[in-house]
């Protein structure tokens, strides 16, 4: 996983965007052409822009949780990466159970924590808004109405922040 | 004798009434996309001077000039539309009150009434059809224990507003609920009206198309080997009528007929007797 990787899915999200947008305008012109062979057609026109608008909210959502899923995958890896010289730790058997644990370890860390070890590399507040979009991913996956996100989170704020952490891991 | 009433929106004529002996007739050569924008008017007489518009008890408006006396008086139905008839059968008349606190979700301090242009008739239409449907289905069902009972309901559609269209319900002999055919809207995408089957299994969707129902009309290729191919949205659909989609997707439809009608009510709810 690389910045790459959150640049695709953003642009991906960016496409189904215009995608609805072009939908919505065959719904307000009626163009039978486009709608041909839709759920559209024998529908009102209030409740097909209806569905056009609970899609992209879906959308929305769905593109946190695999924008987040992302940058989880990329912070494990890039603490995984930075926790292989454990294994040249002497004795030699030791070290390398030791770097097999933490590398397995490491995949049952909690995001909170993961973020936690960045303070003084990433600005604390990024580190903060990262977490609240992992609340928000939660709750989307979750929906658990006991435990509510502190934030909405939409796709491009998200993208900018977790772009933004990554390209400064990347630099180190 | 006939007298004329041009209906004015700034200097332009949009429709002109025509009252004769037999009723009054609603002229234009507005389409229907024109007749969506609700367009207000005012009523003027012969002279070209405009005419009040007032709304009395007894559901009755009438134009009126200056000194108060009325020049013409239309009747309203329950809806608010004006008794009048296109003879295109498109358009219809219903009074709105304007003026100042109008935009938005202000309400009027200080208003007077305005005429609103639209395609109304449609709604009329709309109803005809739904009553000639649950006429069928009555027949339909008449040889069965199942009872059925016609119950006033609204339905609120973005261009016409809210109107009135009776719904149908289909009931066991000891008089439970078992489904019910609710209309949905005259102006659905791709139809001409809507009517849904409602049980407590499931719904099922009765559309209404004109003859062959809309055609799609596509051009392949360009310049000298540009084909032009026309084709129907839906394959079953032949005569005017309701019909089922059997899907969508794929474009297809057959026509409502008895055998049809109650495997769609066996599938919507559980009634064993058909």
């Amino acid at each position: 996983m690389s910045s790459d990787s959150l640049n695709h899915l953003f642009a991906t999200y960016r496409r189904l965007g215009d995608c609805l947008k072009i939908a919505g305008r065959a719904v307000d012109t009626e163009n039978l052409r486009m709608l041909e062979g839709t759920e559209f057609v024998g529908q009102p026109k209030i409740q097909a822009a209806s569905w056009i608008q609970e899609t992209r909210k879906t959308v929305d959502d769905l593109s946190v949780v695999g924008l987040w899923a992302l940058f989880e995958r990329y912070v494990i890896e890039y603490t995984q990466e930075r926790a292989v010289p454990l294994g040249d730790t002497e004795p030699v058997d030791f070290g390398e159970r030791l770097h097999k644990k933490v590398e397995g370890e490491i995949e049952r860390w909690r995001a909170d924590e993961i973020l936690d070890l960045f303070k003084g590399v990433i600005k604390p507040d990024q580190i903060g808004i990262a977490k609240q979009i992992k609340e928000y991913r939660d709750w989307v996956a979750h929906r658990n109405p006991k435990r509510l996100p502190s934030a909405q989170t939409e796709p491009k704020s998200a993208y900018n922040i977790l772009f933004t952490i990554v390209d400064a891991l990347e630099r180190t | 004798m006939e007298k004329r009433f041009p209906l004015r929106q700034g200097d332009k004529v949009l429709a002109t009434l025509t009252a004769s002996k037999t009723g009054v007739t609603l002229n234009h050569d507005l389409t229907e996309d024109q007749l969506r924008m609700l367009p207000t008017v005012m009523p003027f007489d012969e002279s070209g001077t405009q005419l009040n518009v007032y709304q009395s008890e007894g559901k009755t408006v009438s134009f009126s000039d200056n000194t108060g006396l009325p020049q013409l008086k239309l009747g309203e139905d329950e809806d608010g539309f004006l008794n009048v008839r296109d003879t295109k059968e498109l358009a219809g008349l219903r009074i709105k009150l304007t003026g100042p606190g109008s935009v938005g979700n202000q309400p009027v301090n200080d208003g007077y009434l305005v005429l609103e242009l639209g395609p109304f008739e449609k709604i009329n239409t709309y109803r005809d059809r739904v009553g000639q449907l649950y006429e069928q289905v009555t027949t339909w069902l008449t040889s069965t224990s199942l009872k059925i009972k016609r119950r006033p309901t609204s339905i609120s559609e973005n261009v016409y507003g809210s109107y009135h269209a009776p719904l149908l319900e289909i009931c066991s002999a000891d008089g439970i609920k078992a489904a019910t055919l609710e209309p949905v809207g005259a102006s659905v995408i791709g139809a001409e009206g809507r009517v849904d089957l409602v049980g407590s299994r499931d719904r099922q969707s009765i559309l209404y198309f004109e003859a062959e129902g809309p055609r799609i009309n596509v051009t392949q290729g360009s310049g000298d080997s540009a084909a032009h191919i026309s084709h129907r949205l839906f394959k079953g659909v032949t005569v005017a009528g309701w019909y089922w989609l059997e899907d969508v997707r794929l474009g297809r439809a057959r026509q409502l007929e008895e055998g049809l009608f109650k495997d769609l009510l066996k599938g919507v709810a559980d009634i064993y007797e058909l």
